[in-house]
């Protein structure tokens, strides 16, 4: 493939044009909160799904639904609960006696941005259902099948308090998302902001800046982002010292993992890459850009063992150490 | 009448009395008959409470007599059996000596009697069980004398027994074995940690300065670039340079990105101009490396000499104290 990176850059400098200003109008409802805002243009440029994890009152839920406004794209929220059932997110089929024939209702999952509140909170067939649609792209009620709208983006949110009666997602399923990203808590200048903006009058009013067309131009630029040989083989190192560390020097993490990264974490960490080089309106890849993805795509595919759960030792610390370890070229 | 009467029945009754003592005395085992005879004998008749003391029991008798021995259990009268030995037999001029002793104590004070030993006997052809008893033994069993006049003492401690051979063998032997599974640990420790000895990361014996420098003018001299190898060339010097950082600020340069070294270097303080040249330098180079980007031929040429004047600009120097 023949890659002229004085157009590949222009192009991008051009297509990336619009993550400013969403950015900025995103902020106007959103104080702080930029690593999460960041992971989430990564998510939707590189079309992969992301869990969100945080204490309740981070402005989750409001970064996306303000996410969705800005792209003038159709959001909805659902509240993972344990009596939901399949049907209620993907739709059912509902007999209409005036016509004598079945009529499909769909379900709330027909829209392009999808908040998965709480997802912990349902029984593994639901989480099952949305899984697959994320994975499928496509939705099959009775006989008909239905193909979702692009772009089709999933936010699960999970709580890391309060576990007693969740069902949390198993680990081939956690695979599915391309991001975990945790959310911490405003700074203090932060803070200040949210309140007085909260609490006067000032609230921003989020306008429609991008078309979701505009933003499967910008995947197919993306696609287009120049990734050499050196930056792959280093994205491959990564995901080989979580496997086997011991080939890599990092013999302090041997024990510390169960099993490591999945040819799924290859593939993310390189659409990683070239996203965020896409948001730093870069025609090309550089080792900061998959530095600066590689705990996301990592966090949930790195397994610790018992020994690391005992000392408390967690994915990111391993992955942590690998990233301290592993040459950069 | 009455008279004569009288002579002919008394002497029927005497008759009368007599055989029915006797077929009496067959039927309910006579008392000792004297073919044999019992007797105890005892070590001592005066004990300490506590003292134990041997009692034996000594039977003869004739051949053809079969002695039937009691079983004792745990006392002999008042007394607790310690012990007791097996039977013991022996033979002198037909008379058969059976003899069984006993080791017996007494845990009060007082004046005590080991009541007689009773065996039984069959004869050969005879099946009436006699009986035969050795005569009462009386023990005086006295207590500690207590000197009033002393005060009280605390308890004695528990007598230590002087050690055995056999406890000597046991300890000893035991001992052995912990010192052999000691060193076999110790062993295997050493011979495990061997390697990693290999592995101690030395320090370089020349300073960081001296290596980069030799390592720039090695890769000036192969003219990579020259060749058309320009990523390789670029990839080359900036490693030499990350690894010139490494050494001389210490920092793990060779495992960082540009922008990581860059955020390391603001902690150091360095002459002006440096930290942007090497600034320029790296991004530069990450273009090359990353970007495909082609830079002309006089950046290729002067990118050693820029590296070299950084090293020579940033190296450690030594202080030279002047001999007074």
């Amino acid at each position: 493939m023949q890659y002229d990176i004085k157009a590949i850059n222009e192009k991008i400098q051009k297509e990336s044009a619009f993550v400013d200003l969403l950015t900025m109008e995103i902020s106007k409802a959103i104080v702080g909160q930029k690593y999460m805002i960041e992971r989430l243009l990564i998510g939707l440029l590189a079309n992969g799904h992301i869990l969100l994890e945080g204490v309740p009152g981070l402005a989750k839920t409001l970064a996306v639904k303000t996410l969705a406004q800005a792209i003038q794209a159709k959001f909805q929220r659902i509240q993972f609960t344990p009596d939901l059932l399949p049907a209620d997110l993907v739709g059912t089929l509902i007999y209409n006696q005036k016509e004598s024939k079945f009529q499909t209702k769909k379900g709330p999952i027909f829209a392009n941005f999808i908040l998965a509140d709480e997802i912990n909170r349902s029984p593994a067939k639901v989480q099952s259902a949305l899984l697959e649609a994320m994975q499928e792209r496509q939705i099959t009620i009775g006989e008909e099948t239905f193909k979702l709208d692009e772009p089709f983006l999933v936010l699960a949110t999970q709580n890391p308090i309060e576990q007693e009666g969740t069902y949390p997602l198993p680990e081939a399923q956690v695979d599915r998302f391309m991001l975990k990203i945790k959310i911490d808590y405003p700074s203090k200048e932060e803070e200040l902001q949210i309140m007085r903006q909260n609490i006067g009058a000032q609230n921003g009013e989020v306008k429609a800046v991008v078309s979701p067309k505009d933003i499967l131009k910008a995947r197919a630029a993306m696609n287009e982002i120049y990734m050499d040989e050196k930056i792959e083989r280093y994205i491959l190192d990564i995901v080989f010292a979580t496997r086997t560390p011991k080939n890599y020097g990092v013999d302090n993490v041997v024990q510390l993992i169960s099993y490591g990264a999945s040819p799924r974490a290859t593939i993310n960490l390189a659409l990683g890459a070239k996203a965020y080089a896409f948001i730093k309106r870069r025609g090309y890849v550089i080792p900061e850009d998959v530095r600066a993805v590689s705990l996301d795509v990592l966090r949930h595919r790195v397994a610790v063992t018992y020994e690391a759960e005992a000392e408390e030792v967690s994915s990111e610390h391993i992955i942590q150490e690998i990233l301290n370890k592993i040459e950069v070229p | 009448m009455q008279s004569s009467f009288t002579k002919k029945i008394i002497p029927v009754f005497f008759a009368v009395v007599i055989a029915s003592s006797l077929s009496f005395s067959q039927l309910n085992m006579t008392p000792q008959t004297a073919e044999v005879s019992v007797s105890a004998e005892t070590d001592s008749t005066h004990i300490t409470i506590g003292d134990w003391f041997r009692y034996s029991v000594r039977i003869q008798h004739p051949a053809g007599v079969s002695i039937l021995w009691k079983q004792q259990t745990d006392t002999l009268g008042a007394f607790v059996i310690v012990h007791q030995d097996s039977v013991s037999k022996s033979e002198s001029n037909g008379v058969i000596a059976e003899q069984k002793s006993f080791t017996l104590s007494k845990y009060d004070a007082g004046v005590r009697t080991i009541p007689p030993f009773t065996v039984g006997y069959t004869s050969t052809g005879d099946t009436i069980v006699h009986i035969a008893q050795s005569q009462p033994i009386t023990i005086q069993v006295a207590t500690v004398a207590v000197d009033t006049t002393q005060g009280i003492k605390d308890i004695k401690p528990p007598l230590t027994l002087p050690w055995t051979w056999k406890e000597i063998a046991i300890y000893g032997g035991i001992f052995l074995l912990i010192c052999a599974i000691a060193y076999l640990i110790y062993y295997y420790m050493k011979k495990r940690r061997k390697p990693k000895e290999i592995v101690v990361e030395e320090k370089p014996a020349v300073p960081a300065h001296v290596a980069a420098l030799i390592h720039l003018r090695e890769l000036e001299a192969e003219r990579v670039w020259q060749r058309g190898e320009v990523k390789l060339f670029y990839s080359k010097a900036t490693e030499i340079l990350r690894a010139y950082f490494e050494g001389r600020f210490e920092i793990t340069a060779l495992e960082m990105t540009t922008d990581e070294i860059m955020s390391q270097l603001q902690r150091v303080t360095l002459p002006d101009g440096a930290r942007k040249e090497i600034e320029a330098m790296l991004t530069s180079a990450d273009l090359v490396k990353f970007a495909k980007f082609a830079p002309m031929p006089a950046d290729n040429e002067a990118f050693i000499p820029r590296a070299i004047k950084i090293v020579e600009a940033t190296r450690l120097v030594e202080e030279v104290v002047p001999n007074v």
